[in-house]
């Protein structure tokens, strides 16, 4: 009997050592095909992440050169254009019309001012971000009708020069944001710090706006500045979460670790 | 040997033949869950198809005949068929389903040759097991292929057909060499091929337990 089982009793063992060998090298290369795959992805949006960065970084050094020319030659010239209106005034004197254009010149010098503050927010750089957020009231149109209340659980405290850069942007860009298209009363912006990582609430009672029908919609343009937010803040490894639906405010929630 | 072929054997008869209800009933369950796909429904078939062969063995066995390897036959060529269908709806290569389609008209006419012109249909289909075994094996090994470069599966565990794949090549693999050698050994002498028949059983009990937990898979 054993003779003619020999044969079933070699083979059938061989054969299922081959099978299970060979489900076993199929797990195998999926999984390092897998892990391959991953490390692509990681290297990827390692790469992104730098070129993002020194975009950031460009349009920021930009910024800062445009605001000084703007301040130091722009700002200055208008100072002695003033001079010298103030002087040919006084010896035509030409009083009314001499006032006016002095005016319209004082408007000017205003108008630089704030532009050159807005791309170098000096308050930020010397006082920090509580402060600049603060002071963004100044900036506000006077005709936009929108009471801005800002509060902070620690004004003095300093974060790192780019966390404190980068979230101003994103708070600049939610308040341009309601400005442009909210049609809101009132803008209350909460900044809260802990040890470890901080929030910052920005909320308006605005008419709102449907997030997610807005990111899928291909080339829109408020999708854009939305996902422009959401990669400033993957910068600093925060999250950004909007909480708002048509006609009742838009709320969004910012997450930064500053450990 | 002489203990466990009077005491175990016809325990494990027993057991592996009314194992193959599980997968049957399994579905059964699976039925109300609310995604189904054509594959679920094939290997509904399949398990349905089991028992309904082991039914009619054991029917024919009831109305006294001795010889019920016919139904091997039929169930060999339906198991074959079902399968077939289930990786020509899985397989995206126009190639492969080409494949399968010849490869399915290749293995019914082996199956008629077996029954009608070599071994008949009242002896185990030996050759046709053979065949069927190895196309099936084949089509899971095919099967692994694809997998292996589809970048779109992460986690193959989830996956049906790659654990119907999984299943079927260790079935295959280990009853093989038992329906290649059975009526040999049946001429030899009934323990011989009791033993065979030992082998076929216990990995019957764990394919139909695979095949449940496949069921599962293929609903979700």
């Amino acid at each position: 009997m054993m003779d003619i089982l020999k044969p079933l009793f070699i083979i059938t063992p061989v054969l299922l050592v081959l099978a299970i060998g060979i489900i076993g090298f199929v797990f195998q290369y999926q999984r390092r095909m897998l892990q391959h795959q991953e490390h692509l992805r990681q290297m990827q949006e390692a790469k992104q992440r730098q070129l993002l960065e020194a975009t950031i970084q460009a349009q920021e050094d930009e910024r800062r050169r445009v605001a000084r020319d703007l301040h130091d030659e722009v700002g200055a010239m208008l100072a002695l254009v003033k001079l010298n209106v103030h002087q040919l005034t006084v010896q035509a004197g030409a009083n009314g019309s001499g006032t006016q254009v002095k005016k319209m010149l004082d408007d000017v010098m205003s108008s630089v001012r704030h532009i050159s503050h807005d791309l170098l927010p000096v308050v930020l750089e010397r006082m920090g971000l509580a402060h600049a957020l603060t002071a963004l009231k100044n900036g506000l149109p006077a005709d936009a009708g929108i009471q801005l209340n800002v509060t902070c659980n620690q004004n003095d405290k300093r974060l790192e020069a780019r966390t404190e850069l980068l979230l101003y942007r994103v708070v600049q860009e939610l308040l341009s944001n309601t400005l442009k298209h909210a049609q809101a009363t009132a803008v209350t912006i909460e900044l809260l710090l802990n040890a470890t990582d901080l929030q910052l609430n920005y909320q308006d009672n605005g008419k709102g706006f449907d997030h997610q029908h807005l990111l899928q919609q291909p080339g829109n343009q408020a999708g854009l500045g939305l996902m422009n937010l959401q990669a400033r803040l993957q910068l600093l490894n925060g999250t950004i979460n909007f909480d708002s639906a048509p006609n009742s405010g838009s709320k969004a929630i910012i997450y930064v670790p500053i450990s | 040997m002489e203990f466990f072929l009077r005491k175990i054997y016809p325990w494990l008869i027993e057991v592996g033949t009314l194992w193959s209800v599980v997968p049957l009933i399994a579905g059964l369950f699976l039925l109300r869950k609310p995604k189904q796909d054509m594959r679920f429904w094939l290997l509904f078939l399949l398990a349905a198809v089991s028992v309904l062969s082991e039914g009619v063995g054991q029917l024919v066995v009831y109305l006294g005949s001795k010889n019920n390897l016919w139904v091997m036959h039929t169930y060999t060529l339906l198991e074959f068929l079902i399968l077939a269908a289930v990786y020509y709806y899985s397989f995206n290569s126009k190639v492969f389903k080409r494949g399968i389609i010849l490869a399915t008209v290749f293995f019914v006419s082996i199956c008629y040759m077996d029954a009608f012109v070599m071994e008949g249909v009242n002896q185990m289909n030996s050759a046709a097991k053979m065949v069927n075994n190895a196309l099936l094996m084949l089509l899971s090994i095919l099967y692994f292929y694809k997998v292996a470069n589809d970048q779109a599966i992460t986690y193959l565990d989830r996956d049906p057909i790659f654990l119907l794949s999984c299943s079927l090549l260790i079935y295959k693999a280990g009853t093989t060499m038992s329906y290649a050698l059975f009526n040999q050994a049946l001429a030899a002498s009934y323990d011989a091929a009791r033993i065979c028949i030992t082998i076929i059983l216990v990995l019957n009990i764990l394919y139909y337990t695979a095949l449940l937990f496949i069921l599962k898979r293929a609903t979700t």
